[in-house]
């Protein structure tokens, strides 16, 4: 395959980082210089980010360990062969993509030894791992799509300065919300994370594209639990994500919702076991939004996996995500545009990691999926990129979610909300309502337990409920959405580096999700899922 | 026992009068969960806890330029609670099972907030008690169902409980002064081809730790280190990978080398790097050889000092090499050995094995291995090898490891030697009256391994990192590459002939079951008659395809 080569030039006047010459220089060089016998590079990239990052964590008012420092995280790859080459092959010990920690300071000579040593591994891993990846995919009946597809190429220099770090403010805050976690009293953990990262990240590629971005993101990370003597751990965290310390909360509104969060572990805690329910599910405000994230977005991320040597295309596409699958009601549509982030939250790019232009995608209409996130890896129905690559630097790139909206067909005024609410659990044969406003981390095509549930009685009446988990519950759930409310509730989060891995309470891939404020569900399952610690022996000295 | 003694406000003696809130939460904590369970079911006979708190910086400079960096502080407590009794309990090695060391322990907040130390200290005796409670059943169940074992105690008890309150040293290093010579230091090292990674790195850390047990002790103490070290590698065209590295170590700033001193020593090792990708590889050997320098320490460590490690000695599956052998003559009679951690400096050197209480509260005491070649005794935990025995304060660990009987400082001494030029005849004579054409002379080790357990050969295999051929005929030394030391100990040891002089100091890290801790190895240069060697581990990759970037002086940063 002959890679076409468009050229869109947003012209800077100078390099926007001094390093970039050097990146483009090794890239060109590899493609030009490597050759193994008859093998020599079809494509290369290389890339940085200079990161400044400050974190902090405190537990119960007191420092536990707060350190920040400059970091030059890098990735290099260099790639052997066309439409089936070399990258992306999962039954191979060598991983062709090297991942140098450069130096901080701007030194050509050490960023090119690290360039030249780099480049070498990789080029040699990339024809070894072509060699054994040829071999076993050509035994397989059906081929696979290319692993790449062209895209045009870009030069893109971002001019946004990184913003400053205030160490001071994350120190405070991470002090002062665990601090009143400790004051609360009777909670066994009480911790407060705070960080800032920025980042300027530089990529060259063979095909022409450079690019300079620049990133940043801070967070609070809240989270406590309590050990029950039947051994059932009762946590919550709360989280804030947003591009700068500024665009947070005010101070004062993250200390408050610390509390009221530390607050509902202690009702729970003594809360009585239910020990199955099976009826109505009202998810209101972070959850609303959360039930979409853990089960739509996995359904919409379009990356198809690495090939296996034993796997054809078709078993391994078998549970992939999927053009034309009912994901919602009629009417639901989903969007993901990581050009239009809301001011001041952290998730929004006008070009992915690998320099394609961000664009937004309809992902869902009318109730079906209609397309899908796509990196510059293709499969047989999607065959480019709509650049929506993400990742670590250092870690996994494929297509992920940035900003999404999800509109119903109708969001219900609060009245006629609330007399839905009321008729369908009365048709179900209860006085009560089981609300969830938090979940827990999940991982992929999993809706994670609630960790702040409670039964809104039909006078209002709030009642905390103990730990419970969902039974059976996959994206058909999401068919079994009774209402939708009016209004919209934005939600940032973390997501995990990887799509198959679990969020992290404090660090990930910034997003953000908008949805109704609130969700009705017909008819879910929900049982007690026991004590699993050991209760403590010795009671707790006073704190 | 524990007593009222323990109460941190009735501490007196070497105690200063302002109790320290580190010692304060441990001392309460401790005495609080012995009071608490001493009525409940599986009780503890023991608790320790201690804290200890690191406080680090770290400087790396490649090819001219810094990496990141920022100072650190880190603390952490570690608890070990026992169940049972000081002839057995719950501590006591699986015979069932086997088992990984694990690593334990819980971080602690960086503040003198007793309230807040102790709810931490709570969460660790708490976890470990269950711990303790799971174990013992075990370990009585081994008791019950399996042979017995040969006695030794599990917690020998102390002459005295240590009470002593000392300086904790503080890190005083000018970050800011050291940038400048590291980056142009690291920038001799990608003036050419023959590097192919090299990096200097200056690292400073200061080591505190609070220890208290329920029997009465209660010491703090800390130790304090800065140094420089350089590693530097290349790749043959047959696919070696060479490497050296080169420590300076101290434990005051003030003794760090000067930046002259280190280009020269950087300077050096890539000189001999250079020579040494030129060097023939040597073939399999078998003959007399001499072990200088470092390489005489290193191998003494590896291969003498791991078997006197009382701890492993009485482990049914350990090999007991020396366990029944006190009082016999092990060594050549002019050869006598002792770990002595009191031992802060060596000719002028500071020695990194040195500390001043090792992590079971007990100070720190020399421990005369061997005398005159004959075995006297051996290193001692709390954990120990014959009932009669008591700890001589070897017990060590890294932070979240359980404390087992490690070396510090091991020297060992000849009463009688010869100067190098007469030992590198003696060597020559030695090959000849073995009809080889030359003996060879080890130079640097850099580390190695030895089995000591039963079901497996009970070899050595050292890495060696220098070597010459010394021949016969008066040819020039021959520098040699790829050969590792290998055999068995008591063959080895019994084929020592001659001591040369002392030259250098090994300062080091010495990995084991309580994980990595500093230690110093110092010894003469000796004439084996017969060892052996073999080639050496080859990694199977190419030099780089293209040259190395065209070094300028002038890119590096002032």
């Amino acid at each position: 395959m002959i890679l076409l080569l468009w050229l869109t030039t947003v012209q800077a006047e100078e390099p926007a980082h001094p390093l970039l010459p050097v990146l483009s220089d090794w890239v060109e060089r590899s493609v030009q210089e490597y050759r193994l016998e008859e093998r020599s590079p079809s494509r290369a990239s290389a890339a940085f980010v200079d990161r400044d990052a400050h974190w902090v964590e405190a537990s119960m008012g007191a420092i536990t360990s707060e350190q920040g420092w400059r970091t030059r995280p890098g990735r290099v790859e260099i790639v052997v062969g066309e439409d089936l080459d070399s990258s992306r092959y999962r039954d191979s010990r060598t991983d062709p993509v090297a991942r140098p920690n450069f130096v901080v300071e701007n030194v050509d000579l050490a960023i090119s030894r690290d360039l030249w040593l780099t480049t070498d591994y990789s080029f040699k891993a990339a024809v070894e791992q072509f060699q054994i990846k040829t071999a076993a995919l050509d035994q397989l009946g059906t081929p696979y799509p290319p692993d790449w597809s062209a895209s045009p190429a870009e030069q893109f220099f971002d001019p946004t300065p990184r913003p400053a770090i205030d160490r001071p403010w994350l120190h405070d805050i991470a002090v002062q919300g665990s601090e009143v976690l400790r004051q609360l009293g009777g909670l066994r953990n009480g911790r407060v994370y705070a960080n800032m990262v920025t980042d300027q990240y530089v990529y060259s590629s063979s095909d022409g594209t450079q690019l300079t971005r620049t990133d940043s993101r801070a967070v609070v990370y809240a989270w406590a639990d309590v050990l029950r003597e039947d051994g059932v751990q009762v946590y919550e965290y709360v989280q804030w994500v947003a591009e700068t310390v500024e665009e947070l909360p005010e101070a004062e509104v993250i200390l408050r919702d610390i509390r009221r969060m530390g607050e509902r572990i202690q009702d729970r805690s003594t809360a009585s076991v239910v020990s199955f329910y099976e009826g109505p599910v009202l998810f209101e405000g972070d959850a609303a939004v959360d039930l979409f994230r853990f089960l739509a977005i996995p359904e919409l991320l379009g990356t198809p996996p690495r090939p296996r040597g034993q796997k054809t295309y078709d078993q391994q596409m078998r549970n992939q995500p999927r053009k034309g699958r009912r994901l919602l009601g009629a009417g639901w549509e989903i969007v993901d545009d990581p050009t239009d982030a809301p001011r001041g939250l952290a998730g929004g790019f006008s070009r992915d990691r690998e320099g394609v232009q961000a664009e937004a995608v309809q992902l869902v209409e009318d109730g079906y999926v209609r397309d899908l996130l796509m990196s510059r890896v293709p499969r047989h129905d999607l065959t480019a990129s709509n650049g929506h690559c993400r990742g670590d630097i250092q870690g996994v790139w494929e297509a992920r979610e940035s900003i999404w909206r999800v509109t119903p067909e109708r969001g219900l005024g609060e009245r006629a909300f609330a007399r839905t609410v009321e008729r369908t659990a009365r048709e179900a044969g209860s006085d009560r309502i089981l609300v969830i406003r938090n979940l827990e981390r999940g991982r992929k095509g999993d809706l994670p337990s609630p960790t702040d549930a409670f039964w809104r009685l039909t006078d209002g009446t709030e009642i905390p409920v103990l730990a419970l988990d969902f039974q059976r519950v996959d994206r058909r759930t999401l068919r079994d959405i009774v209402a939708a409310a009016d209004g919209e509730h934005v939600r940032p989060y973390l997501a995990p580096y990887t799509s198959t891995a679990t969020a992290k309470g404090d660090r990930g891939l910034p997003a953000v999700g908008i949805g109704p404020e609130r969700i009705l569900v017909g008819e879910m399952e929900l049982v007690f899922p026991g004590g699993n610690r050991q209760p403590h022996v010795l009671e707790p000295p006073p704190l | 026992l524990f007593g009222p003694l323990l109460s941190p406000f009735l501490i007196s003696g070497a105690l200063a009068s302002t109790p320290d809130p580190m010692l304060e939460a441990l001392q309460v904590e401790v005495q609080r969960a012995m009071d608490e369970l001493a009525q409940t079911e599986a009780a503890p006979y023991f608790i320790a806890a201690e804290i200890s708190q690191q406080n680090a910086l770290y400087i790396n400079a490649e090819d001219g330029a810094l990496h990141g960096y920022a100072p650190t502080t880190r603390r952490h407590v570690d608890v070990d609670v026992r169940i049972g009794d000081r002839e057995l309990d719950s501590s006591h090695a699986l015979r069932s099972t086997s088992e990984r060391p694990r690593n334990l322990g819980r971080r602690l907040p960086l503040t003198d907030d007793v309230s807040l130390l102790r709810h931490d200290i709570w969460r660790e005796i708490d976890a470990r008690l269950l711990g303790a409670r799971k174990r013992w059943a075990k370990v009585q169940s081994d008791r019950t169902v399996l042979v017995a074992e040969s006695p030794g105690l599990d917690l020998a008890p102390l002459p005295s409980q240590s009470i002593e309150q000392l300086d904790l040293p503080e890190l005083s290093v000018d970050a800011t002064a050291w940038e400048g010579p590291l980056r142009r230091v690291s920038a001799i090292l990608a003036q050419d081809e023959i590097v192919r990674d090299g990096a200097i790195s200056l690292s400073a850390a200061s080591h505190h730790s609070w220890f208290v047990s329920s029997e009465g002790t209660a010491v703090r103490h800390g130790r304090i280190e800065y140094s420089i070290v350089t590693n530097v590698d290349t790749i043959a065209d047959d696919g070696t990978v060479l490497q050296l590295s080169r420590r300076w170590a101290t434990r005051s700033p003030d003794k760090l080398p000067s930046e002259e001193e280190l280009a020269t020593g950087v300077s050096e090792l890539h000189a001999l790097l250079a020579a040494l990708r030129e060097a023939p590889e040597q073939e399999p050997y078998s003959g007399p050889m001499v072990l200088s320098d470092r390489a005489a320490g290193v191998f003494f460590h590896e291969i003498f000092g791991h078997r006197m490690e009382g701890q492993r000695l009485k482990r049914v599956d350990n090999a007991q090499t020396f366990t029944d052998m006190v009082g016999e003559a092990i060594l050549p009679p002019f050869l006598s050995v002792v770990d002595d951690p009191t031992l802060a400096q060596l000719d002028d050197i500071d020695l990194r094995g040195h500390y001043v209480y090792d992590n079971e509260g007990v100070p720190a005491q020399p421990a005369v291995l061997v005398d005159a070649g004959v075995l006297q005794g051996f290193l001692q935990s709390r954990s120990t090898v014959r009932p009669e025995d008591v700890s001589n304060g070897h017990g060590r660990r890294a932070k979240g490891m359980a404390p087992v009987t490690r070396q510090g400082n091991l020297i060992v001494t000849a009463s009688s030697s010869v100067s190098n030029d007469r030992l590198k005849q003696e060597l020559r004579n030695a090959a000849r009256a073995s009809g080889l054409p030359y003996g060879l002379w080890i130079d640097d080790i850099q580390g190695g391994f030895t089995f000591t357990n039963r079901g497996m050969p009970n070899a050595f295999n050292v890495n060696v990192l220098v070597a010459h051929r010394i021949w016969v005929d008066g040819r020039p030394d021959e520098l040699v590459r790829g050969i590792d030391l290998i055999g068995t100990p008591l063959v080895a040891f019994s084929r020592i002939q001659t001591a040369g002089e002392r030259d250098e100091v090994f300062n080091g890290n010495c990995g084991a079951e309580s994980g990595w801790v500093p230690v110093s190895a110092v010894a003469p240069a000796l004439l084996v008659a017969q060892l052996e060697t073999q080639r050496k581990a080859k990694g199977q990759n190419t030099p780089p395809l293209l040259p190395a970037p065209d070094a300028d002086p002038a890119a590096v940063v002032p």
